[in-house]
């Protein structure tokens, strides 16, 4: 266990290395460089000189990258926006926390509701209701969440006025509880969008499942339909699904991209979509590695977590 | 290299082809799942390509009288803010979306096999750092990297067509260096190791043909999550410059008129690219059923 962890960390590290890397080099591969990306434009050529020296640009490219390493591992400083005139970490310390909010709770409930629902499809198997249910979710996992996310405005905020056309404009992720009303569609529109890759997965993993001797020993035993779903079946479908967690948040934070944009919920995703429309590249090489980071630490977890839940793994 | 089993097995291997080429087909065609998705890619791409030629419409020019209508008799699902007539549209735009996902999709389905061949045949350290650079790119999220990109270079097909591949060869890449890890230990492989041939011959020989499977399926949802990338590229404003469109594009354009009540803006269009991707996943679904009957 010690020598896989071990492994698996190094593995890691050296994936946020290669990240760190190679946003590194594709910021300073752009047209102009990082003066370009970093200062406004006609700035003049005094202030662009010391810029550069000040910045360390003028250093060899290996002692930049060491010292930008150094800058954002060891003092977690991330850069500054001369276009918003705010330090990066400041931007994505509001930002972070309103996009968290939103994908996590819409992830929780997507998982509640997938999970229970493939589960419950393959303990009635090839029954209407399952074929019903997969259907559905067939049409729901081929829906992008934006077009959802349209679709909900178009009827429950313009048409039904049931709700508002946008997401909580608050400054603090907690404008998610105090502006209910009008996180609820956002929100509806990631969970919904969600629901159908669990379902799947959980409909499947239960088949397998339940074709194993250890049910049909519960079974023998005398344990109760329910009961041997509940605590034999549920856990040990769960185990795929752990990684497939830890390997969604990119695809979650690309979707909020585009969620954020339709519902102008002021989150990384529209952050992000602000400052690529403005070329704003500090911001950009910021949540590049902070969501890096982030990946590899979920990945990280999800294997562990996946040794843990389920003792058959064997670690080589 | 094609000496001693080639042509001392003619017939042999006339047969195996005639066997392959009957499970290709019942993969294709055999499910319910699968026939439904093709028959919905047929009308799709019957409406997008043959379309224009029976309902040929104007869009190029902008039809200053004809802004927004609702549908009509002469516009059947009615026209966009420039008065382009929308059902044209949706047909000219569909060409775009079909051709840049279809495109994108095989371009990395090829790119990722041959590196993922390459990597598990190898193993060792090659296979580490090819392994390493994957799991990076999977870790980067792609969709900004691509607003990067896109909104530093102009948009053109090209580069929509070569940015859109760029995350989407990892998945089959993996896919194929996990099964060509378990292939080449396995005894055909060795046999054929033994007879002399080259890792070059083993790897387009022996492991590519027999990762085709996983290949097609992946292939499959490739296109759909193409086809949802360049849509979600184009809607963010990315896309192609006007005249010139795609799905995306035109849902961008109906949402800005969408407090109007202007609903066919908005919902012929998603309707459009919801059914695309869902046909393309039950071909990759069906598929995938009718190989695992085959095991």
């Amino acid at each position: 266990m010690l020598w896989f962890l071990i492994r698996r960390l190094a593995q890691s590290v050296t994936t946020l290395l290669a990240i760190t890397l190679a946003t590194f080099i594709l910021f300073r591969l752009l047209p102009g460089g990082m003066t370009a990306a970093l200062l406004p434009p006609r700035t003049s050529e005094v202030v662009k000189a010391r810029f550069v020296h000040d910045q360390g640009l003028d250093r060899p490219i290996i002692v930049q990258f060491v010292n930008y390493l150094d800058r954002v591992f060891l003092h977690f400083d991330l850069g500054y926006s001369y276009r918003r005139n705010q330090s990066v970490n400041s931007i994505l310390g509001h930002d972070l926390p309103k996009s968290a909010i939103l994908l996590s709770i819409s992830t929780l409930l997507a998982l509640i509701i997938g999970v229970s629902a493939g589960v419950l499809q393959a303990w009635r198997r090839n029954t209407l209701e399952d074929h019903l249910f997969t259907g559905f979710a067939f049409l729901l996992y081929a829906t992008p969440d934006y077009c959802l996310g349209i679709v909900l405005i178009d009827i429950f905020a313009l048409r039904l006025h049931w709700f508002p056309t946008e997401g909580p404009q608050g400054s603090t992720w907690t404008s998610a509880f105090t502006e209910l009303n009008h996180f609820v569609l956002p929100l509806a529109a990631v969970t919904l969008t969600s629901i159908a890759v669990f379902s799947r997965y959980a409909r499947s993993s239960t088949l397998d499942v339940l074709g194993q001797d250890f049910i049909r020993t519960a079974r023998a035993k005398g344990a109760s339909g329910p009961r041997v779903v509940l605590s034999h079946v549920v856990r040990n479908a769960c185990t795929p699904i752990i990684t497939l967690l830890g390997l969604s948040l990119p695809s979650l934070f690309s979707g909020a991209i585009l969620i954020e944009t339709v519902f102008n919920y002021p989150g990384i995703g529209l952050e992000s979509f602000n400052a690529a429309v403005n070329r704003d590249y500090a911001v950009l090489l910021g949540i590049t590695v902070v969501l890096g980071s982030l990946t590899v630490l979920g990945n990280l977890i999800a294997d562990l977590a996946y040794v843990l839940a389920d003792p058959r793994v064997r670690l080589s | 290299m094609s000496g001693i089993g080639d042509d001392a097995g003619g017939s042999a291997a006339k047969r195996y082809r005639g066997r392959r080429l009957e499970i290709t087909r019942s993969a294709l065609f055999g499910t319910t799942l699968s026939r439904i998705g093709f028959g919905l890619l047929v009308v799709i791409v019957l409406f997008c390509f043959l379309g224009p030629h029976i309902y040929p419409t104007d869009q190029i020019t902008t039809n200053i009288e004809a802004v927004l209508d609702p549908p009509s008799r002469g516009y059947p699902v009615g026209t966009d803010p420039n008065g382009y007539d929308e059902l044209g549209r949706l047909m000219i735009g569909g060409q775009a979306a079909l051709k840049i996902g279809l495109l994108s999709a095989l371009l990395a389905t090829v790119f990722g096999a041959l590196y993922g061949a390459i990597a598990g045949f190898f193993g060792g350290f090659p296979d580490a750092l090819m392994m390493r650079v994957v799991d990076t790119l999977l870790s980067v999220p792609g969709l900004l990297i691509l607003f990067v990109l896109v909104s530093i270079y102009r948009p053109t097909f090209t580069l929509l067509v070569i940015a859109i591949s760029m995350f989407a060869w990892l998945v089959p890449a993996r896919l194929v260096r996990g099964e060509t890890l378990t292939l080449k230990v396995r005894e055909f492989v060795q046999a054929a190791r033994m007879m002399g041939a080259t890792n070059t011959r083993l790897i387009w020989r022996h492991v590519l043909p027999n990762v085709l499977g996983t290949i097609t399926v992946n292939a499959a949802f490739q296109v759909a999550d193409s086809i949802l990338a360049i849509s979600a590229l184009s809607f963010l404003g990315l896309g192609e410059a006007p005249p010139a469109t795609d799905w995306g594009t035109m849902l961008d354009d109906g949402v800005s008129y969408q407090a109007t009540g202007a609903w066919w803006l908005i919902y012929p269009v998603g309707g459009l690219i919801i059914l695309t991707i869902l046909a393309f996943n039950l071909v990759g679904e069906g598929v995938e059923q009718a190989l695992a009957d085959h095991r």
